[in-house]
């Protein structure tokens, strides 16, 4: 079969305007938290032109975009970087989240994803949030570290207090490599 | 010239074409597909609620160890009325159009209350507001049920979370929710 010049030009261009709606949509509603480098938030700000795009990245994984009442926080790598992986350990460490309710969660986007919420958490007299990420139970806080690929860790803050918003005076906290298998 | 430029300028045009159809059309067509895989076949205009292990692979914001009720509204037939009973205790309502978009939220402390109504109906289009007759007893028309929202799209979600504090007040706390009702009021 051969094609003409111009049955190629419309397969390339109705590809190219899939692969870059694929890609808009994939790189849409994350965005970069000021001086946090590893971290990213999960948005959706109404007053964006492209409000579609950040609504659409969402839908097109079947969620509803994280409310506004929300922060949403996630990173797939270590404080030096590295991509999370299953047969490591971590630390997450940090100051309490700053909200009426929070949760820390690790897994993929999808499914076997393990979740510590405010209600289980123990934290230090210094207010201080610790949580061992690993597949053996640690002292303290510990969330099961899931065999899967494509680790993300998440923090979502539910009703945040309005220090919260402000990633100067309240940094994020951080995930440290502990040892891997 | 102008003929070679011919194919080039098409396929520019059918790219955008494809792009822009693509990006509004196909987020929301995956999006009903996954809220039917996890809602089964719950009738719209009822309120249920989730079980805890599909409800966080809707609403990102909760986790398996939360409460989420659902609403899935249909205003093609007119308003809908949802009357919540709440614990006290933090909770959120957000009620999302077709597309997605969060159109209303309020919490525990924003209502100060445990039980209210909020009235939704669809939005009037700018061409009916245009066009429409000004109703002059529009006002008389509104039942005194609480709050109004307008949906832009004919369809909606209504979803109510609640978080856990601990395991052993999860049925008293269900129990709360159970009473709260989605229904179309014509």
């Amino acid at each position: 079969m051969r094609f003409s010049t111009g049955t190629a030009f419309l397969i390339s261009g109705a590809l190219a305007g899939y692969v870059s709606a694929q890609q808009s949509l994939g790189r849409a509603g994350l965005v970069p938290v000021a001086n946090e480098l590893r971290w990213q938030q999960a948005r959706v700000n109404p007053k964006d032109p492209y409000t579609v795009y950040a609504i659409g990245h969402f839908s097109a994984d079947g969620f509803l975009p994280p409310p506004a009442t929300s922060l949403f926080y996630l990173r797939n790598t270590d404080e030096d970087g590295n991509t999370l992986r299953a047969e490591c350990a971590y630390t997450f460490a940090g100051a309490a989240p700053q909200s009426r309710w929070w949760s820390v969660r690790i897994g993929n986007s999808l499914d076997a994803v393990t979740t510590l919420t405010a209600g289980d958490a123990i934290l230090s007299g210094d207010d201080q949030l610790k949580i061992g990420i690993a597949r053996r139970p640690t002292p303290g806080n510990w969330l099961a570290m899931p065999q899967v690929s494509n680790l993300q860790v998440t923090l979502v803050m539910n009703e945040p207090y309005p220090l919260a918003k402000n990633a100067k005076t309240t940094p994020l906290p951080t995930v440290q490599k502990v040892e891997c298998e | 010239m102008m003929g070679r430029l011919f194919w080039p300028v098409t396929a520019l045009f059918l790219g955008a074409a494809f792009h822009l159809a693509y990006v509004l059309f196909a987020p929301s067509i995956l999006f009903h597909r996954q809220l039917i895989s996890l809602t089964g076949n719950a009738a719209s205009n009822t309120f249920f609620l989730m079980p805890p292990e599909t409800q966080a692979k809707l609403v990102p914001a909760a986790t398996a160890k939360d409460i989420v009720g659902v609403c899935l509204l249909d205003l093609a037939q007119g308003k809908v009325v949802f009357s919540a009973n709440v614990p006290k205790s933090l909770w959120t309502l957000s009620i999302y159009s077709q597309s997605g978009q969060q159109i209303y939220s309020i919490n525990d402390s924003e209502a100060g209350t445990t039980s209210f109504a909020i009235e939704l109906k669809r939005a009037k289009t700018f061409l009916q507001q245009v066009t429409g007759k000004a109703e002059p007893d529009d006002a008389g028309q509104i039942q005194n049920v609480g709050w109004h929202a307008d949906v832009n799209d004919r369809q909606g979600i209504v979803v109510l979370w609640v978080p856990v504090d601990d395991a052993a007040r999860r049925g008293a706390l269900e129990a709360a929710l159970k009473s709260t009702t989605c229904e179309a009021k014509g």
